[in-house]
C-alpha cells in the first residue's frame, strides 16, 4: 500500500487530504511526511483532512493525526479533520483517545469556513480559491 | 473466559506491518456478516487493530484467531491475539490496564481501550512468557441463532486465510525443523565430545589394565620361581634330617632326638607351605594338568589313614570312615584327589576340639559318588562360608588365628574339585560342626 495513493489537493491556500481507504502504518507515516513537504512547498496555511470514508481510527492513527496537527502548527498551518463518522467518534471516546490539538468539524464545507476565517481571506481571492485546484502528488 | 465455548473460524498471521490492515479488513467483514451493527463493527475493528499492533510492535510475529463464542444464551465473536514476545511484567500490566502507561508509539490506550470497547477481556502474560489477549463481543440476542447456522459461510469468508495459514503453518514447521536440526547437530557434537573423552579414558584404562596384568604375571612368575627354588634346599634338608632319625649317624641322645623331631616337623610344614604356593601358582597360571585314572576309594582311604591317624590321635579325635562295600571306583587324578581329601580331613581335625569326631563317608548320588567329610568342630557362620575358599582367608580370619597354615588349603581344594567338574558344598552350624562334600564321576571301567 503506497502512501502516494492518498492524494493531496491544493485548494487555494488549503491542502485537502481525502483519506479513502484503510491505511497501514507506513502509509500514515508517509502521508505525514508528504503533508509537511507540501506545506513547505506550497506555503499553504491550512490542512483539511477528510476522514469521512475512514471506518476506523485506532490509537496509532489517532496519534498520527495529532502529530500532523502539531507539526503543521509549527509550520504555521491549521489542521482540521472533517467528516468523522459517528461510530468512529463513539469508538474514539470509548477507547479513551483524545485527538489532542486536532480540530474536528462535521463536513468539508464547515472545514473550509473555519480555515477561511483563520487566514482572513479577502473576497477577491475566493475565485482562485475555488478554481485553482490541482492534484499534488509524487 | 472459562465459561465461554469457542469454535475456531480461522487464523490470520501477523508478521508484517501490512498484516494489521489485513486483520482489520477480515475482522470488519466477519463482523458485518455476523450481523454486528456499524458502530459495534467499528469498535471491534478498532480493538482488534490495537491488539494486532501490539503483536507486531512487541513480538514482531504472532497470530490472530477468530472464533465464534458461545455462552448460553449469547453468541458472539471471539478474537484471540497471541505472540511469543517478551510479555508484560505485572507492574507494567497494571499500569496499562489502569490507563496510566505511556507507550512509545501509541497513546497508551491500546489495551485499556480494547478492554472498554469489548464485552469480555482477558490477558495472560508475564515476563518472557509471551502474551495472549482474548476479547469477545456479544451479538444482539436476535442475531445469535442465525449466526450459528452460518458457520461454514463465515469460515469461507476467512478462506483465503486458511491458505495463508497453511503456508504459514508450513513455514513455521520448517522453522521448527531447522531449529530441531540445529539442536540435533549440537547434541551430536556434544556426543562426539563425550565419546572422545570416553575413548581417551578407555585408552588410559587399557594402559592401566595392561600394567596390572604385567604386574600380576610378574607376581606369578616370581612365586613360581621362588617356590621352586625353595623346594630344592628343603628337599636336601629333609633328606639330611632323615639321616639323623634313621640312626645311621649313630644313636642320638633324647635331647638331640627332640631337637631333630622339631626340625623335622618344621621342615615338613615348610615343605607343605611351599607345595601349597606352588599349586596355587600352577592353578592360577592354568598350567595344572589332570591325569585321570580309576581309583578305588577304599584303597585310597587305607593309604590316607596311615597319615591322618597319628594326627587325629595326637589331638584326641576319633577318625571314622563309612564306605559301602559295593562302592564303584571313581575317575579322578589320584594325587589331586588325595590332596583334596587330605586337606579336608586335616582341616576338620584342626578345627575339632579334643574328644570330637571326624568322619569320611562316600555314597552314590545321581550317577556320581559324593564324598563327605564331617566334623563335630566349631562350625562356620553362614556369612563366612563364601569367604572360606578365598585365598589366604585363614590368615585374615580371627576365628582361625592361632592355627597354623597359609590359608591356601581350602582355596586349592576348591580349585582342584572344580578342575574335576564338581563343586564343594558346605553344611555347617556354629558350634555343631561342619560337613564338606563334593562329587566325583564313577569310573567307567571296573576292576
Amino acid at each position: 500500500m503506497d502512501g502516494a495513493r492518498i492524494p493531496i489537493l491544493k485548494v487555494g491556500r488549503v491542502l485537502v487530504v481525502p483519506i479513502q481507504f484503510d491505511m497501514d502504518d507506513q502509509t500514515v507515516i508517509h502521508l505525514q511526511e508528504r503533508i509537511l513537504h507540501e506545506l513547505e512547498r506550497t506555503c499553504a496555511r491550512g490542512v483539511l483532512i477528510d476522514i469521512s470514508l475512514l471506518e476506523m481510527i485506532d490509537s496509532f492513527i489517532g496519534r498520527m493525526l495529532s502529530d500532523i496537527a502539531a507539526m503543521a502548527r509549527i509550520m504555521d498551518a491549521r489542521t482540521v479533520v472533517v467528516g468523522m463518522q459517528p461510530a468512529v467518534a463513539i469508538t474514539l471516546v470509548e477507547l479513551g483517545l483524545e485527538l489532542k490539538g486536532v480540530e474536528t468539524v462535521l463536513n468539508v464545507d464547515e472545514g473550509f469556513k473555519l480555515l477561511r476565517a483563520e487566514f482572513n481571506t479577502p473576497d477577491e481571492e475566493e475565485e482562485e480559491f475555488y478554481w485553482e485546484t490541482s492534484v499534488i502528488g509524487k | 473466559m472459562k465459561d465461554i465455548q469457542s469454535t475456531r473460524l480461522g487464523d490470520v498471521y501477523v508478521r508484517r506491518e501490512g498484516d494489521i490492515v489485513n486483520v482489520r479488513e477480515r475482522v470488519r467483514r466477519l463482523a458485518r456478516e455476523m450481523g454486528f451493527d456499524a458502530t459495534t463493527k467499528i469498535k471491534i475493528t478498532t480493538a482488534v487493530s490495537e491488539v494486532t499492533r501490539n503483536i507486531y510492535e512487541y513480538a514482531q510475529a504472532g497470530a490472530i484467531t477468530l472464533s465464534l463464542a458461545e455462552r448460553e444464551p449469547d453468541v458472539g465473536l471471539m478474537v484471540t491475539a497471541r505472540d511469543e514476545g517478551p510479555g508484560i511484567d505485572e507492574k507494567t500490566l497494571h499500569a496499562i490496564l489502569r490507563g496510566a502507561y505511556q507507550s512509545a508509539s501509541g497513546l497508551g490506550v491500546g489495551l485499556s481501550g480494547t478492554r472498554k470497547l469489548m464485552d469480555e477481556f482477558d490477558i495472560e502474560t508475564g515476563e518472557g512468557r509471551g502474551t495472549r489477549v482474548t476479547v469477545v463481543k456479544w451479538l444482539p440476542r436476535a442475531e445469535g441463532s442465525r449466526v450459528k447456522e452460518q458457520m461454514e459461510e463465515l469460515r469461507g469468508l476467512l478462506g483465503s486465510d486458511q491458505k495463508d495459514s497453511a503456508v504459514e503453518e508450513l513455514k513455521q514447521q520448517n522453522r521448527d525443523l531447522v531449529q530441531i536440526l540445529e539442536e540435533l547437530e549440537e547434541k551430536r557434537e556434544e556426543l562426539e565430545k563425550v565419546n572422545r573423552q570416553l575413548s581417551e579414558t578407555n585408552h588410559e584404562l587399557n594402559e592401566a589394565n595392561e600394567k596390572l596384568r604385567e604386574l600380576s604375571e610378574m607376581k606369578e612368575e616370581f612365586l613360581a620361581l621362588t617356590t621352586h627354588d625353595l623346594r630344592s634346599p628343603l628337599t636336601v634338608i629333609s633328606g639330611v634330617i632323615s639321616f639323623f632319625t634313621s640312626g645311621r649317624l649313630g644313636e642320638l641322645t633324647p635331647e638331640q632326638k627332640n631337637m631333630v623331631a622339631m626340625m623335622e616337623r618344621n621342615t615338613q610344614s615348610l615343605i607343605e607351605l611351599v607345595n601349597d604356593l606352588l599349586d596355587t601358582s600352577k592353578l592360577e597360571s592354568g598350567t595344572m594338568k589332570l591325569d585321570f585314572s580309576s581309583i578305588d576309594l577304599r584303597g585310597l582311604m587305607d593309604e590316607l589313614r596311615e597319615t591322618m591317624e597319628p594326627l587325629a590321635k595326637e589331638k584326641g579325635i576319633f577318625l571314622e570312615e563309612s564306605l559301602s562295600p559295593d562302592l564303584p571306583p571313581v575317575k579322578a587324578d589320584r594325587p589331586k584327589l588325595r590332596r583334596i581329601i587330605v586337606n579336608l580331613l586335616s582341616n576338620a581335625i584342626k578345627f575339632t576340639p579334643k574328644g570330637g569326631k571326624v568322619s569320611l563317608k562316600a555314597e552314590r548320588e545321581d550317577g556320581r559318588i559324593r564324598i563327605y567329610v564331617t566334623d563335630t568342630g566349631v562350625g562356620i557362620a553362614k556369612e563366612d562360608v563364601e569367604r572360606l575358599f578365598d585365598k589366604y582367608e585363614q590368615a585374615r580370619s580371627r576365628a582361625t588365628r592361632g592355627e597354623k597354615g597359609t590359608g591356601l588349603g581350602l582355596y586349592i581344594t576348591r580349585q582342584l574339585v572344580e578342575l574335576h567338574g564338581s563343586h564343594i558344598k558346605v553344611d555347617s552350624k556354629l558350634g555343631r560342626g561342619s560337613t564338606f562334600s563334593f562329587t566325583m564321576p564313577i569310573s567307567s571301567f571296573q576292576f
